[in-house]
């Protein structure tokens, strides 16, 4: 009787323990990082990668956006006659800004990857052709991504192209 | 008797003791709660860094476009100085905020003098030196005025550069 | 019976009633709190719903009020306004401080929407928070002026055809309303415009005599303004831009500049406070926070312009953006002062607003030159 009962005190003294452990876990756990700030983040660095000025005055290399554009259809132009090709500058200005990103926000896999909207093209081995720049295996990884969507336009004289532009970040 | 004593000291025992446990219980609820209103009130900062955040690169005083800062627009704020800060607070709720943007241009960073646009990177309002903060930071863009003069014109450009807002708590 | 047995049920009794008396004490202090905490948290997510239409200018519905049976007063009087829970409980539940311009109108379920000032080199933008609302225009006149303010003021309340919560738009005159304008009953404002025509209205001069539901705004609109009996009444913009409005059983005249001094008069309306007519203290509410920052945003583009002036001409003097520039600074500069007066006095307003137009004009010849770039 008296160890049922000792029983019974000591039993209530752990549920206690264990219940405070769990509502106060639960109430410490919710992210520091909330996900509205996690989005904005992701969608302002790409379009501000998009919009900055490559230093090369011709039309084709102006801003990153048309540099990436070039580097889809035209991908051995070469920016202001003698500077570098297209493929090769848009690679070098998306590391160089995801590299100063980091200052911003730490330990983030990046990958950028370029579609052709509303059209396909395929490389030489028949299979549909798109650029990525960085961790490529992001595309298909599984887990919590943050991904951001922008569009850029291409006019020639066969008509409008739609490319779209996605920026894909995973914590590391 | 003996018996009778133990079963006694038994009962008050048991009962003390689930008294205890009750007490406890209270006590954990009301420091739960604490918890609970600590929380808000550390949201409640959160929330208010983002919207300010959201604001500084929306707000047609500082900005060209969304997230696309003027250098003339952040110049005239530093002509401004804490007037123009405390005045600009007014308009979204008050408080004490700051807002700092920097161009990624790899030099070192020079704040603007007021009126200075051409040799500087960076631009600081509100900032008080010595007090806590919650902040945020987003990349933007910086258009700059006078970035290359040529004998006939001169060109504007624009840079990549990162924006921070805080609020003091 | 056992002496033992006496006192374990006396001592239970007592170690009971200690622990209900704990546990009902602190219920009972818990239910108070968690039921304001769940309006607070409600008034929380409000004020943040507020945030994201005024930058982001997309219409939404806002219902946890209803949930919550509870509506959020606005307070314009506060410094900075606040938002008042108001409830059926005993205990004042709490306030939150707006952080951004807002004109509103309590409900439990409400629209909020953005509308904007737009001056071409700066815009000014306010929130607009209404609940499920019949405006009603009496047009005490034909006169083209008048339907087109009715269309202007229209426009400046929220399109409500894709949200719950509705925004109706009805004419009346006399003893009728006419809620079907547009051909089907409840015109949202798109609709509302689009059919008002005085040839199809004929002339409409009766002052709106009918019984109007209780979520209706009455909004007379004519060249002669008395002081009403309900609703407002508006004079609409004259040549010199300025129009003038009354409140129900308010013997003052308000200077109107903009249709957002129609939405702020009309929302409040003659409802009483503690400060004066709730109409009043919104109409001065949206002066202060639209002139407070016209004022700062003038001083900066003024400086802006004349140090962009003088830095294009010590590059190259003959530029064409020098004196699109210089002309704008000196065009807009006496806003500064102007706005200190927030155009109370139909001298004021005037003035304001011949400066607002000569600063608009100046900035289009910057635009019609190519030196919006460097400037907007």
């Amino acid at each position: 009787m008296k160890r049922a009962q000792t029983n019974i005190v000591v039993f209530v003294f752990i549920l206690l323990i264990v219940v405070g452990v769990i509502a106060f876990l639960l109430s410490a756990a919710r992210t520091l990082n909330p996900v509205e700030y996690l989005n904005l983040y992701a969608h302002n660095s790409l379009l501000s990668v998009l919009r900055e000025d490559t230093g090369y005055t011709d039309s084709n290399c102006k801003l990153v956006s048309d540099v990436i554009s070039c580097s889809f259809f035209t991908p051995t132009w070469q920016c202001d006659g003698s500077g570098p090709t297209c493929r090769s500058l848009a690679e070098e200005k998306i590391t160089e800004a995801m590299d100063q990103f980091e200052i911003i926000k730490k330990s983030y896999r990046y990958l950028f990857r370029v579609e052709p909207e509303g059209f396909v093209v395929k490389d030489a081995a028949g299979t549909p052709f798109s650029i990525n720049i960085g961790d490529g295996t992001l595309a298909t990884e599984k887990g919590e991504k943050i991904t951001a969507n922008e569009r850029i336009s291409r006019v020639s004289q066969s008509g409008q192209f739609l490319l779209k532009v996605q920026l894909i970040l995973k914590k590391k | 008797m003996k018996k009778a004593q133990s079963e006694l000291m038994n009962y008050v025992f048991l009962t003390f003791l689930l008294m205890v446990a009750v007490t406890m219980i209270i006590i954990f609820l009301i420091g739960w709660q604490v918890t609970q209103l600590n929380f808000e009130k550390s949201k409640g900062i959160t929330d208010r860094a983002l919207f300010l955040l959201k604001y500084t690169t929306a707000t047609p005083l500082l900005v060209k476009d969304v997230s696309l800062f003027d250098d003339r627009k952040l110049a005239m704020f530093a002509v401004g100085g804490e007037e123009t800060c405390t005045k600009l607070a007014s308009f979204v709720g008050g408080g004490d905020w700051f807002f700092n943007v920097t161009v990624f241009d790899g030099k070192a960073p020079v704040r603007c003098a007021p009126g200075e646009v051409t040799n500087c990177n960076q631009w600081s309002f509100c900032e008080q030196s010595g007090r806590k903060f919650t902040a945020f930071a987003l990349p933007v863009n910086v258009y700059r005025t006078f970035a290359i003069t040529t004998p006939t014109d001169f060109l504007t450009q624009t840079d990549l550069g990162v924006v921070t807002v805080g609020v003091y708590t | 019976m056992e002496v033992y047995e006496l006192f374990k049920m006396v001592f239970g009794l007592i170690a009971s009633g200690f622990i209900l008396f704990f546990l009902i004490n602190f219920a009972g202090l818990y239910a108070g709190v968690g039921g304001c905490t769940g309006k607070n948290i409600a008034l929380k997510n409000f004020l943040k719903s507020v945030e994201d239409v005024y930058l982001t200018e997309n219409e939404i519905d806002f219902t946890d009020f209803k949930r919550l049976q509870f509506t959020a007063a606005f307070q314009p009087w506060q410094s900075p306004p606040a938002f008042q829970i108001v409830d059926d409980a005993t205990e004042n539940c709490g306030y939150i401080r707006a952080t951004v311009p807002v004109l509103s109108k309590p409900g439990e379920e409400v629209v909020i929407d953005a509308r904007t000032i737009n001056l071409g080199w700066w815009e000014y933008s306010m929130a607009i928070v209404i609940p499920e609302t019949l405006v009603v225009f009496s047009p005490r006149d034909g006169n083209d002026a008048t339907w087109d303010f009715i269309r202007d003021v229209t426009l400046a309340f929220p399109e409500t055809d894709n949200t719950e919560t509705k925004v109706r738009f009805a004419l009346c005159d006399s003893g009728k309303i006419d809620e079907g304008v547009c051909g089907s009953a409840g015109c949202s404002a798109f609709d509302f415009v689009a059919s008002i025509l005085p040839a199809t209205q004929g002339t409409m001069s009766g002052a709106c005599t009918a019984t109007l539901p209780d979520n209706a705004l009455l909004i007379s609109v004519g060249a002669i303004c008395d002081v009403p009996t309900n609703g407002i009444c508006v004079q609409p913009l004259g040549s010199n831009g300025i129009g003038s409005a009354m409140i129900a059983n308010v013997s003052q005249q308000f200077t109107i500049i903009d249709p957002l001094d129609v939405i702020a008069l009309s929302l409040g309306g003659d409802e009483e406070t503690l400060f004066g007519p709730q109409g009043k203290l919104l109409y001065n509410y949206k002066r202060a926070s639209f002139f407070q920052e016209l004022g700062l945003a003038t001083e900066l583009a003024t400086v802006r312009a004349l140090d962009l002036a003088e830095a294009i001409h010590t590059v190259h003097p003959d530029h064409r953006c020098f004196s699109a520039l210089t002309s704008f600074a000196t065009v807009t500069a006496p806003l500064i002062p102007l706005a200190e007066t927030e155009g109370k006095t139909p001298s004021e307003a005037t003035a304001l607003v011949a400066t607002l137009t000569a600063s608009k004009n100046a900035y289009t010849t910057v635009v019609d030159l190519g030196c919006d770039y460097l400037f907007t």
